[in-house]
């Protein structure tokens, strides 16, 4: 992963509040862990962009390697790594990922 | 068998009580995922090693063991992950 490549994810998780690495898009995701946490942000009404993974086989790789974390979704709140599918969803069951929102 | 591997390596690297594998890779037959070679496993891992994590370091070091596996027979992975005084009070909840 070089340089160059950190430096424009972290400007991205830090200029996107809400930052969702998917297979797919807000309209079509293409795995059910990403659709999960797509219709989760939805629900919760914010505002939220997401990045397709599928399309960019470099974005895929390197995503691996910056978040130290081998799937997808990966979730992003506030510049923060959550986690994936089954972290964000616990969050959200638990009204902790409500609270990082305020 | 990719399971009994999986299950070998939560049982030895994280010295693991108890260890559960459920492949579900038949839930999703016709995703890509499944298609690209990669199974879908649901994991229950009872370890001492998680104590004081929460979940996002519980799920990291549970990778960290499965990095290989990760790489080409495992598409997706849902954990439960449990210290043995987690796994008493919810066995005891009859959940």
């Amino acid at each position: 992963m070089d340089s160059k490549f950190k430096e424009q994810v972290q400007k991205d998780i830090q200029a996107n509040k809400i930052l969702l690495y998917i297979k797919g898009n807000k309209e079509a995701p293409q795995c059910g862990f990403s659709a999960q946490v797509i219709s989760i942000f939805k629900t919760l009404g914010l505002p939220f962009e997401t990045r397709d993974i599928l399309s960019n086989p470099d974005l895929r790789s390197g995503m691996k390697e910056f978040s130290q974390w081998p799937t997808f979704p990966q979730v992003y709140v506030n510049g923060e790594f959550l986690g994936g599918c089954d972290i964000v969803t616990e969050m959200y069951q638990k009204g902790e990922l409500q609270k990082k929102l305020v | 068998m990719i399971t009994e591997q999986i299950k070998k390596n939560l049982l030895e690297k994280l010295s693991a009580t108890h260890v559960q594998v459920v492949d579900e890779s038949q839930a999703h037959v016709g995703h890509m995922g499944v298609q690209m070679g990669g199974g879908h496993f649901h994991v229950t891992i009872v370890s001492d090693q998680f104590s004081e994590k929460n979940t996002l370091a519980r799920q990291r070091l549970v990778y960290s063991v499965l990095q290989e596996e990760m790489k080409q027979a495992v598409h997706a992975l849902r954990m439960e992950t449990y210290t043995p005084e987690e796994w008493r009070r919810q066995k005891s909840e009859g959940r």
